[in-house]
């Protein structure tokens, strides 16, 4: 199996703490961006479980309005900036070389330049969180994460805080994003054609290209926030001539591209597990791909959706219904051919594929529920209320977390040369969805009855559900501590992983050692070696 | 056929899973307490 | 083992007695209200709609997954049909899927169509009633332009709302029925939104903007709704209070206001002189309605957006600038110009209030013609 492994000095590294901040290698950087979402996750998972406690009964017991606000916008822009994406991120940089048989991301340097922008954007978002608390601080970050002015025209200086990190952190994804579309158009092996690649990397492809166009456009958007706060400008202020509503179009044009940005990783995992435990290669490639694009594209052009109720024209809402409508057909599409490379497989239940088909049933859920929020008489009831909290949260979880943790178990024994515990893995599996669905799915009841989002005190009448909301969350939340225990206990030991892991499995990757060599890949992979794939175009 | 030590432990695994399982089972059903009570408010509300 | 057991044990224990504890709260539901106006109504069948059809598409993605799982596995002895995606259906999928999918969508699409149209346009009525609905932090301001009547209305506290809290106010937005009503919706300082699920009617409140809803409510009642998009710490004490009347109840309740509004004018603009212990007590309820919010009961604010009174250089320093600012406003900032809603003798009575309290003893007494004169 190993022929590529044992050539020269294909594993020689640095030693110490220059291996990790100098380091030009794609699998140390994939590495580096994972254990960074890992302890992200947990920022944000504490801070929602303040915000679930806070819940649990009416009345203010645990966190001032101001706090509880705070940790709501924290608790987003962790999840999505510092979790999420960079979660996301290390995947991509773990497999994609490794998949299209290149020994490296096409530019080492700006890959770890990428990365180790990400602690810093990390510092200024925590500098931002608890700046209010220090003497002459200002006030705290109560807007949410959509950052609307005129109320964050109020905040104080930890909003300023809030545009650099942000600012930051758009810088690492473009940056990350130029290097893997670069990777994937110039270093794919000789004989792999686009509609030959991995359907990881296609999702990737479409992913990067997303951000390069989107996050420029929160970029401009932020910078004109703090013009706005600092310097005279009213871009956004209705009384110098602005338009408290530009910001919100800016925002959501970069905010909804940003979920699919956030969703179609996973679906590329999803795309490798399901044929993987289905043992049949992936139904309908080229639809896939197809429907992908078509995602991206008309995703670009719904954004006002989150809007409805700001007053446009009868034309305008009318146009972003019926195109959000329309996006269910490709996401349908998807989800059909997931459901299609089951059908008829022979099916086995590792922890990967227990989380991949939990996404497709629960991520069909969160699709349908956007359907009817799409619709927009009816979202003049649901707009801002729990039900859209927990409509994107089952988007969100199972569309990227969920797909995240499966392509996490799918490919840690490649990653680290230890199976995981199953066992414990299972039971991780089982706690984390069943406290998912305990804790979500009675806000959409608490939204259809008439609770806002975002408030921190609420009448009695939403007591009973925001009660088992709040211990599912305590579930939910727990449940990952077991998947601190079983990445680490896998990474110090356990029972040697083979190269090809998976019976099902196919791939470049699954031609290399378990862990692979510091270097692989420096001669690009063989024919033969190029026709193990899934994906039957 | 297995010999009765491999039985004792698979009886016991068997167990320790069933305990898993009607736990979660449990749970779950606590936890809709609320939502069933809501449908029969709405079922009286619709006849009353 | 056994410590998971315990643990679960306490959450029975803990759920039961929760759940138990609450039975008497009576107005929960699992969905709307019902609904109050028809294009309520209209959009309560649009919603029942769209969720059917997707119970229905959800519970057909279920059966398919479900009997796959069940049957195509491994431990069954079921063997891979490699050539699956090479049947005629796996070559035509990709057309006949998105042609479903289409279908569904446009049933959703034409049907919501429809009730958009409906609910979406104000329609032309000779009869209309205009009430202007003013957000501001963190209380709604009513303005029923026909009629010159201001309704302000904040939250009441728990203490006296009880079980109402955060759904009751202290003065109420009193609506006629059968009379087809117009929302225009403003804000004075940032966004808020619009929200009673009775008359589903969710609109944002954006300074600078007028935006428009209607309702024609169809039966009696008291509908209450929220404030629904984030506007600072307090969002969660901007309920929202309808009041639906006939029209002649309506018509007196009208009449009232204006009488009591004639009353306070002819009260403020008497000649009298009052005392200073007079406007404290007039000024501290006033200040505790109108200005608490921001500036806090005890005057310490809440910095930096609405600065603490308690001490402020403007408080204590020359009356003339005191009196601008309250009647003037601070063009963008949060404060608003209140010489418009506030008369003569209230003005005069929340400064006198505000030059002696929290140590902030001035001794200053102001009476309503000093006010006038500022003016």
């Amino acid at each position: 199996m190993s022929t590529y492994a044992a050539e020269h000095h294909d594993d020689h590294k640095p030693t110490g703490w220059r291996r990790w901040v100098y380091s030009t290698n794609h699998k140390d950087i994939g590495t580096m961006y994972l254990l960074f979402a890992l302890t992200m996750m947990f920022f944000g998972g504490a801070s929602a479980m303040l915000i679930r406690a806070e819940l649990f009964q009416p009345g203010i017991q645990l966190l001032h309005p101001d706090l509880y606000n705070n940790l709501v916008t924290n608790h987003a822009l962790i999840m999505i900036f510092g979790a999420v994406m960079p979660a996301a991120a290390g995947l991509a940089n773990w497999m994609i070389p490794l998949m299209i048989g290149a020994p490296d991301m096409a530019l080492p340097r700006m890959n770890n330049l990428s990365f180790w922008i990400l602690p810093a954007a990390a510092v200024m978002l925590g500098l931002s969180f608890v700046v209010p608390f220090f003497p002459g601080g200002g006030s705290q970050i109560n807007t949410g994460w959509t950052l609307y002015p005129p109320l964050s025209i109020q905040v104080g200086m930890s909003m300023d805080f809030l545009i650099f990190a942000i600012h930051l952190l758009g810088i690492s994804s473009v940056l990350a994003s130029i290097n893997i579309i670069v990777t994937l158009l110039n270093m794919r092996a000789p004989g792999m054609t686009l509609m030959k690649m991995p359907m990881f990397c296609w999702t990737w492809l479409v992913t990067a290209f997303l951000l390069i166009l989107v996050v420029p456009v929160l970029a401009g958007g932020v910078t004109m926030l703090l013009f706005d706060r600092h310097f005279g400008t009213s871009f956004f202020d209705a009384a110098g001539g602005g338009d408290p509503v530009l910001f919100q179009h800016l925002f959501w044009f970069f905010g909804h591209p940003e979920v699919y940005v956030l969703l179609l990783p996973s679906i590329g995992v999803l795309a490798h597990v399901i044929p993987t435990f289905s043992r049949k290669p992936l139904f309908g490639y080229r639809s896939m791909v197809g429907a992908m694009l078509a995602v991206a594209t008309i995703g670009m052009v719904v954004w006002a959706h989150h809007q409805y109720t700001i007053g446009m024209s009868l034309g305008a809402v009318t146009y972003f219904m019926v195109g959000t409508i329309i996006i269910s057909i490709p996401v349908g599409l998807m989800i059909f051919n997931f459901i299609a490379t089951m059908w008829r497989g022979a099916m086995t239940f590792e922890t990967p594929m227990l989380f991949a088909v939990a996404i497709i049933l629960m991520f069909t859920f969160g699709g349908l529920s956007g359907v009817m929020l799409a619709v927009v008489p009816a979202d003049m009831q649901y707009h801002d209320s729990m039900f859209v909290v927990a409509h994107f949260h089952y988007v969100l979880m199972p569309g990227a977390v969920f797909g995240l943790f499966a392509g996490v178990f799918y490919w840690l024994p490649k990653w680290t040369g230890h199976m995981y515990d199953e066992k414990l893995a299972k039971i991780f599996f089982w706690t984390n969805v069943i406290g998912f669905n305990i804790t979500f799915f009675p806000q959409h009841f608490l939204g259809l009855a008439g609770m806002p989002r975002r408030i921190v005190d609420y009448n009695v009448m939403f007591t009973e559900f925001n009660m088992v909301s709040s211990i599912g969350a305590m579930i939910f939340g727990l449940s990952h501590l077991l998947l601190l225990y079983i990445v680490i206990k896998t990474i110090r030991g356990g029972k040697k992983a083979e190269a090809k892991v998976w019976e099902g499995a196919h791939g470049l990757e699954w031609h290399l050692d378990s862990p692979p060599a510091f270097h692989t890949w420096t001669t690009p992979p063989a024919a033969i070696e190029l026709t193990d794939t899934y994906e039957k175009p | 056929m297995k010999n009765p030590d491999q039985q004792q432990n698979l009886k016991k695994k068997n167990l320790r899973l069933a305990v898993v399982l009607g736990s979660f089972a449990v749970l779950v059903l606590l936890t809709s307490v609320p939502f069933w009570k809501a449908v029969l408010i709405e079922i009286a509300k619709q006849n009353g | 083992m056994h410590f998971f057991v315990l643990g679960l044990g306490r959450w029975v224990v803990i759920c039961i007695a929760l759940f138990g504890a609450n039975i008497a709260c009576a107005d929960y539901g699992i969905n709307f209200p019902q609904p109050a106006s028809g294009s309520a109504q209209d959009i309560y069948d649009i919603h029942m709609l769209t969720m059917r059809v997707a119970t229905g598409l959800l519970l057909i993605v279920f059966a398919f997954v479900f009997y796959s799982l069940y049957f195509h596995r491994k431990s069954r002895g079921y063997k891979a049909d490699q050539k699956f995606h090479d049947t005629w259906f796996g070559h035509w999928s990709w057309l006949i899927v998105p042609a479903l999918v289409l279908g569904v969508d446009l049933t959703i699409a034409n049907n919501a169509n429809v009730v958009l149209q409906k609910v979406w346009v104000v329609p032309d009525d000779k009869n209309l009633l205009d009430v202007k609905v003013t957000g501001h932090q963190w209380w709604w301001e009513f303005d029923y332009l026909d009629h010159g009547v201001k309704v302000e209305s904040r939250y009441v506290p728990k203490a006296e709302s009880g079980d109402l809290y955060l759904r009751e106010v202290d003065n109420r937005l009193v609506l006629p029925t059968n009379r087809k009503i117009r929302f225009l919706h403003t804000s004075a300082d940032v966004l808020h939104a619009f929200w009673v699920p009775e008359l589903a009617v969710k609109k944002d409140a954006i300074p600078g903007y007028v935006t428009e809803t209607w309702a024609e409510i169809n039966r009696e009642g008291v509908f209450r709704g929220q404030c629904a998009e984030l506007c600072g710490t307090w969002h969660s004490r901007m309920p929202i209070v309808v009041e639906a009347v006939s029209e002649e109840k309506f018509l007196a309740w009208i009449d009232d206001k204006n009488a009591a509004k004639v009353a306070a004018a002819a009260e403020a603009s008497a000649d009298k002189t009052w005392s200073k212990e007079e406007l404290i007590a007039k000024g501290e309820s006033f200040y505790n309605t109108k200005c608490a919010a921001c500036h806090q009961v005890s005057g310490i604010g809440l910095p930096p957006a609405f600065p603490a009174l308690k001490g402020s250089a403007v408080v204590l320093g020359p009356l003339a600038d005191h009196l601008d600012v309250v009647i003037k406003g601070r063009p963008g900032t949060a404060m608003m110009a209140w010489g418009g809603s506030l008369n003569d003798l209230e003005i005069a009575a929340i400064i006198t209030y505000e030059r002696n309290a929290w140590g902030n003893d001035t001794g200053d007494v102001v009476q309503p013609a000093d006010v006038k004169q500022q003016r």
